[in-house]
């Protein structure tokens, strides 16, 4: 391997590096967001029992944990995808690691990562399964 | 052996924990394993990544079952709580158990039918 091809999966390792940091962060913060937006917003329906009336009622008991039912959906979607981008990372860099001739592997905590993205998903289940609770409580 | 791979299929003989690409041989061997090869067509159906998808689809179903359940019979009886819990913590419990296989199943007919396989399978 030449100099020059050696600096490029350097500089390669370091991109894939801080793309994976900075979009790790931002996953994070928005997902926490997201959740403590949703149990907060399900909290307010919940408490709103006397307000519903007509059409703001109708939007209350049915419109709003509809939208929130299909936003999680996405959200799970998102979840997903994440998991298979940190795994697809971390292979990336293990290539370029081996290719770079070290013994070392990815320095990417998989594991843990994984583990997190659990701990997003059973948060988003009991979002979720709250907003179904909210949009069957009507019905009864 | 397969004429043509459609995600109805795959999810069909999926579910019905038979192998997605002959739909006759089983799919698992014990409660969750995956067989391979499989002992009709030879597939290995292990290179299908199924991973935690399985939980997943079976925690979103059953939640869909139980929860309606659950609340219309707490509307309609007014049990009190030990009963329901008595109830619904081990219905909950035994319905996850029972459908895990099946949603691997799904999933497994999922990689099969989309052509999703692990990656250090793939070369």
């Amino acid at each position: 391997m030449t100099c020059r091809e050696s600096d490029l999966l350097v500089r390669e390792y370091q991109e894939i590096n801080a793309h994976l940091r900075s979009n790790t962060g931002q996953f994070v913060n928005w997902f926490s967001f997201l959740l403590t937006f949703s149990l907060v917003t399900a909290g307010g329906v919940l408490v709103l029992d006397e307000h519903r009336q007509g059409w703001r009622g109708m939007a209350l008991d049915y419109g709003l944990p509809i939208a929130c039912l299909l936003l999680h959906v996405l959200a799970f979607a998102g979840i997903l995808i994440f998991r298979h981008y940190i795994i697809a990372a971390h292979r990336k860099i293990n290539d370029i690691i081996a290719l770079l001739g070290d013994k070392h592997g990815s320095p990417v905590p998989v594991r843990f990562s994984l583990w997190m993205t659990h701990l997003m998903a059973a948060g988003f289940a009991v979002s979720y399964f709250a907003w179904l609770t909210l949009l069957i409580l009507p019905w009864t | 052996m397969t004429a043509e791979k459609s995600l109805g299929m795959g999810l069909k003989r999926g579910i019905s924990l038979r192998c997605p690409n002959c739909g006759k041989g089983h799919l698992l061997r014990g409660y969750l394993t995956i067989r391979s090869p499989c002992e009709v067509c030879g597939n290995d159906n292990t290179i299908y990544p199924s991973d935690d998808f399985p939980p997943y689809l079976t925690i979103f179903v059953t939640g869909h079952i139980v929860i309606p359940l659950f609340i219309w019979s707490d509307v309609v009886y007014a049990p009190s709580l030990w009963l329901e819990a008595a109830i619904w913590l081990p219905v909950t419990v035994l319905m996850c158990l029972t459908l895990l296989p099946f949603m691997k199943g799904a999933a497994v007919g999922l990689c099969w039918a989309m052509d999703i396989v692990r990656t250090e399978s793939a070369t």
